[in-house]
This record gives structure tokens, C-alpha cells and sequence, in this order.
């Protein structure tokens, strides 16, 4: 117990952030049950208005800022420095209190529900002035804010350690270009982390201001401006949904060239298109104000429909891994092969809102939330559970049972698909997020059952996941290094788990794939760079 | 040049370069600073790396095959510590207290300056 609270071991620091993740995840997917139950029939009024806005507020601000993000945050602690082969991150100490930094924020956030007025109940982005004194008097609201802050900063100071351990403490032989696609994407976002939370930081602090120090940065009767708000939230948020999505970029590469049983096609441009996804992600926030009239929507539209460009790179080069390759399907490679299909959705349908025409009629509406629970769920959930199913045996020395695995996979894909996808019909007809009940138009009533239906699956999924992971971490066996067969980057070429310090000995690296050419010498080549 | 160079390069370049085309179609302030600031960030990061460039040679980097170098025993690092949880603990009592209870506030600034100085003895 003591060692894990002092300990600066970047592998156990990793299995913290990925635990605390997994927990934030369970509730906050409670709290989508909640939401779904609510909303599963016409005039239902099982939990009143003031609840049903505490309950979406969490459920968003837990999935977003204390499960997917972090939990990318905790698979790169563990993985970066095995991935270059150094034996910790570059500042072990930085590392450790930016977990607990993060915790406590994660659990500051959720103390606002033991407050008198409930929990902060303006949404996700906190809008002022929904999240101004006069709307949101309770502190619940100012326990989001400073528990954001914490993990906004938690976020800049892990970033630090993506970005330093890769460039500084690379072993002998790991050039660069010979690091795994999973490290680069890790770089990338760390990039992004830099650019776009102090943003957020700054926001929250002036929202503080605001509340209690009289400022009026976003009050229109002082002078203020709540466009601002927006303005300085998206910098931030816009970014934040590819710093939950690269690293699952990352995990779908490395997942995909293993059961393909072929080198990574591409790498190339699996490393700059990461680039290119985070440059212009810094350039696109105002496309979620097209509706507000004061920005620019013709500049905003074509950024965020270049962005597509390197992100089409990516699908490009996963399917051209996959291309003739010897595939086998683990339940991995099919929570992969799942994401695909779901983020397919979600950025098809990013194109449709990245066009103000279309915005302007689907804003605030279903058809957005099923967007982007299709790019964070469908995407960035399904590889994590790839990442879990993947990456278990090498972080606890035992494999997930695959049958097991297979059913959770087929309960979540059915289940998120019979959730989401009925949300993009309910949108075009207009019916509007944020509302805790609504009237029996025709088709609402249905729709809404089929997606609570769907939520009712997931639940199921996760549970049978729990189980899963009860069970097999109980099993006694003794897994070799590799035991998928093939692996390429390094974690494959020590023990499952890992030494203290990550490798007894560091094979030679020779090329970008330093734990396959320890394997099978006989196909070992020599990679010039 | 090396690679983190070429990379910090590349972000200044196209911070300003959508900074400009941003101010260029939008004539937005707020907008135009926010973007060039990031590229001006980078600036500064390249140019730290620039200056220290000579004392960094990273084994990364090596270009023939230094194969001779692997199998190497790997050093020794500092495998824990007591301050980082509770520089944490400090810290965010510290913000909760400011904002809603000053004598919270109060108390846990002066743990926060214990922790500080724990962490400094320590890392001497
Ligand atoms: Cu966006």
C-alpha cells in the first residue's frame, strides 16, 4: 500500500492513472445508465431536471477529462520509456505528482455531489454564464472548476514527461525513426497538451475570478464577453479531443502490424500525419461556434475539413498493414477492426458539422452527440479496450481469456451501435440535447428505447469485461516474453511483467523492429536509419 | 540538424504561417495572438535547443550500429519518495481553501512551503 503511494516507477505509476481511469469509467457510465433510463421513455420523470443536468455534467466531464485522456496518459507512462528503452521517465518525481494531482482533481470534481446544491450541473464545457454565480450559486460548481484545474495541470506536467523521455533517453540503437508509431503519436499529443491546456488552466482560473473576486471577464454588464469563454474553452477543447484520440491512434497501429503479421505500412506517414492531425487541430476551435455569428465560419470549415486529409493517412495505412496480411482475430485485433468502424462513423459524420450549413441545423441536437460519442466511444473506448486486451499479459503476466473477450466484443458493438446510431435519426428530427425529457413525437419514443436498449448491452459488456478481468488475472501461467508471437517494439523482448528498470538486458537495436529481429534472427534485417 | 530541431522548426513555422492566414481571412485579434503565441512557444523551446545543442549527444542518435553497446547493465534510478503525493495533498488543499474555506487555505499554504522545502532537500 505505502509503496504504491511514494513509488515513482513509471510502470506503476501507469497501472495507477489506468486503474483510476477504469474506475471514473465505471462511474461515469453508471451515470449514462442514469441518463438512459431517464430518457427511455416519453415524459418520464424518474429523476427531476436539476439531477438529470448533475448527471450529463458528470458523465461528460468524467468520460472526458478523467477516463479517456488519462487513460492514454497512463498506457504511455507505462509503455514510452520500455517503447525507447529507458528505465523510467526522464522526471520519475514530475510523473508521480501529476497522477496524485490528477486524482485528487478527480475526486474534487465528484465531492460537488456531497455539496448542498449538488454537483456543477452546467455541462462538460461549463458555459458562462450557465457556470456563472448568479445561474450556479453552489460550490459544486467551484469544486468542478478547481478539480479541472488540478488535472488540466496534471496534464501540462505529464505532458512535459512524453515529450522529454523519447527525445533524451532513447537506449543505444533507438534512433528517432526507429521509434514505435505508438511513441511519436505519444509526442504529438504531448505537443498538443503544451499548446492547448494552459488555455483551459486560464479559463477556469478567470471563471473563479468571476465568481468570487468580481471580475467580469464574461459578464456582458461589466464590460465582459461570454464569446470569450468559448473562445478560450474550444482552444483548449477542440485539441482535447485529439489528445483522447492519437494515443489510440498509436495503440490501433501497434495492435494492427501484430495481427497482421506484417511490418506497419507506412510508417512514414503514420509519423507526420500524426503532426499534421496536431497542427491543425490547434487551428479548428471555432468550429464549435459556428452558430454563435461571430466567428469566422468559412476559415474554421475548411481547417476541420482538412484535418480529414491526415487522418484518411492513417485509415489508409491500417488498412494497408492489414492488406493481404496473415490476420488473426483476437479479441484485440477485433476491438480494433470495431474502432474502425465506429470512428469511420464518427468522422463521416464530423464532416457532415464541420459544414456550417449542416451545423447550423444540427447543433446542440442528437445527431451531435451521437458524432462524438461515435469518435470518443466508438473510437477512443473501443481501443482501449484493444490496449487492455493487448497489453494485460505484459502488464500482469496473464492472458484475458479470449471467449470471454469475443462475447464482451460483440455485446459492445452491438450495444454502442443500437445506442448511438438511432441518436442520428432522433437529431434531424430535431430533438435537442441537454433535455431530461421530452414529448411523444412520433418515432422519439422508439428511438429513445432502442438507444437505452443499447446502453443496457454496453452495461452488460463491461460487466462481463470485470469478470473477465477477475478471473484471469487469477489464472496460474507462466506467459513467455512474446506471447502473441511476432511483436515488434521492445515490450515483447523483456519479461511479462517487466524488471524494476524494464530489461535485464537490452537486445541490440537494429532496426524499428528490435524485439522481432531478437526472435526470429533468421528474417532479421539491418534498417539504414 | 537533428530531429527534435526539424520538428520544432516545422511547429513555428506553421504556427505563424496559420496565424498569418488566420488574420489574413478573420482580422481577428484574440484569435491571431492565441495562434501565434503557440508558434512563438515553440520559438523559445528551439531556441533552448539550439544553445544547448553541443552538450547533448544523445546515444539515440548514433548512427553507425553501436551493437557493442547493448546487453549493457542498466543504471540505477530513484525508485521513490514521499513528497510528489504530498506536494499533491498540499496543493490541492491549498486551492480548495483559497477558493472556499481561508482557514483551509491558510493551513495549507504552510504545509505546502514544508513540502517544498522536503522536495528541495531531497533533490539536493
Ligand atoms: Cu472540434
Amino acid at each position: 500500500m505505502i509503496e504504491w503511494l511514494v513509488s515513482t516507477n513509471h510502470k506503476r505509476i501507469g497501472i495507477l492513472y489506468m486503474v483510476t481511469s477504469l474506475s471514473f469509467f465505471a462511474l461515469a457510465g453508471f451515470l449514462a445508465d442514469v441518463i438512459r433510463l431517464q430518457l427511455s421513455r416519453p415524459q418520464l420523470n424518474l429523476i427531476g431536471p436539476h439531477s438529470f443536468n448533475q448527471a450529463f455534467t458528470l458523465h461528460g466531464t468524467a468520460m472526458i477529462f478523467l477516463f479517456i485522456a488519462p487513460f492514454g496518459f497512463g498506457l504511455a507512462n507505462y509503455l514510452i520509456p520500455i517503447h525507447v528503452g529507458a528505465p523510467d521517465m526522464a522526471f520519475p518525481r514530475l510523473n508521480a505528482f501529476s497522477y496524485w494531482l490528477f486524482l485528487l482533481g478527480g475526486l474534487t470534481v465528484f465531492s460537488g455531489a456531497l455539496t448542498a446544491g449538488g454537483a456543477a450541473s452546467a455541462g462538460w464545457t461549463a458555459y458562462a454564464p450557465l457556470s456563472d454565480v448568479q445561474v450556479a450559486a453552489g460550490s459544486g460548481q467551484d469544486l468542478w472548476i478547481i478539480g479541472l484545474a488540478m488535472t488540466s495541470i496534471s496534464g501540462i506536467l505529464t505532458a512535459i514527461n512524453f515529450l522529454v523521455t523519447p527525445i533524451v533517453y532513447r537506449a543505444p540503437g533507438m534512433s528517432m525513426w526507429r521509434m514505435p508509431v505508438f511513441v511519436w503519436d505519444m509526442i504529438a499529443t504531448a505537443i498538443m497538451v503544451l499548446m492547448a491546456f494552459p488555455s483551459l488552466t486560464v479559463v477556469l482560473f478567470m471563471l473563479l475570478l468571476d465568481r468570487h473576486a468580481g471580475a467580469k471577464f464574461f459578464v456582458i454588464q461589466g464590460g465582459g464577453d461570454p464569446i470569450l469563454y468559448q473562445h478560450l474553452f474550444w482552444f483548449f477543447g477542440h485539441p482535447e479531443v485529439y489528445v483522447m484520440i492519437l494515443p489510440m491512434f498509436g495503440v490501433v497501429t501497434e495492435v494492427v502490424g501484430v495481427f497482421s503479421r506484417k511490418p506497419v505500412f507506412g510508417y512514414t506517414g503514420l509519423v507526420l500525419s500524426a503532426f499534421g492531425i496536431a497542427g491543425l487541430s490547434m487551428g479548428v476551435w471555432a468550429h464549435h461556434m459556428f452558430t454563435t455569428g461571430a466567428v469566422d465560419d468559412p476559415f474554421f470549415s475548411a481547417m476541420s475539413f482538412a484535418i480529414a486529409v491526415p487522418t484518411g493517412i492513417k485509415f489508409f495505412n491500417w488498412i494497408g498493414t492489414m492488406w493481404r496480411g496473415a490476420i488473426s482475430y483476437e479479441t484485440a485485433m477485433l476491438f480494433v477492426i470495431g474502432f474502425m468502424l465506429n470512428f469511420l462513423i464518427g468522422g463521416i459524420t464530423g464532416i457532415y458539422v464541420a459544414s456550417p450549413p449542416i451545423d447550423f441545423h444540427a447543433e446542440d441536437s442528437y445527431f451531435l452527440i451521437s458524432h462524438f460519442h461515435y469518435t470518443l466511444g466508438g473510437g477512443s473506448m473501443f481501443a482501449i479496450f484493444a490496449a487492455l486486451y493487448f497489453w494485460f499479459p505484459k502488464i500482469w503476466g496473464r492472458k484475458l481469456d479470449e471467449r470471454m473477450g469475443r462475447a464482451h466484443f460483440v455485446l459492445m458493438f452491438l450495444g454502442f451501435n443500437l445506442t448511438f446510431f438511432p441518436m442520428l435519426f432522433l437529431g434531424f428530427m430535431g430533438m435537442p440535447r441537454r433535455i431530461y425529457t421530452y414529448p411523444a413525437l412520433p418515432g422519439w419514443g422508439e428511438l429513445n428505447l432502442l438507444s437505452s436498449c443499447g446502453a443496457l448491452l454496453i452495461t452488460l459488456g463491461t460487466a462481463l469485461f470485470v469478470w473477465n478481468l477477475i478471473v484471469s488475472s487469477r489464472k496460474r501461467e507462466a506467459l513467455p516474453d512474446d506471447p502473441w508471437g511476432g511483436g515488434y517494439t521492445l515490450e515483447w523482448a523483456t519479461s511479462s511483467p517487466p524488471p524494476e528498470f524494464n530489461f535485464d538486458f537490452l537486445p541490440p537495436i537494429r532496426s524499428k523492429r528490435p524485439a522481432f529481429d531478437l526472435h526470429y534472427p533468421q528474417y532479421a534485417k539491418d534498417s539504414p536509419e | 540538424m537533428t530531429i527534435a530541431l526539424r520538428m520544432s522548426v516545422s511547429i513555428v513555422a506553421f504556427g505563424l504561417a496559420v496565424a498569418g492566414l488566420y488574420w489574413f481571412f478573420a482580422r481577428d485579434l484574440t484569435g491571431t495572438v492565441l495562434l501565434g503565441v503557440f508558434g512563438l512557444g515553440f520559438l523559445c523551446v528551439f531556441a533552448y535547443l539550439v544553445a544547448s545543442r553541443k552538450k547533448t549527444r544523445l546515444d539515440g542518435d548514433e548512427q553507425r550500429l553501436p551493437s557493442e553497446l547493448a546487453g549493457e547493465r542498466i543504471g540505477v534510478f530513484s525508485i521513490e519518495s514521499p513528497w510528489p503525493v504530498l506536494l499533491a495533498l498540499a496543493s490541492a488543499s491549498f486551492l480548495i481553501g483559497v477558493v472556499l474555506h481561508p482557514m483551509l487555505g491558510a493551513f495549507a499554504f504552510v504545509a505546502l512551503l514544508a513540502v517544498l522545502w522536503g522536495l528541495a532537500r531531497e533533490s539536493r
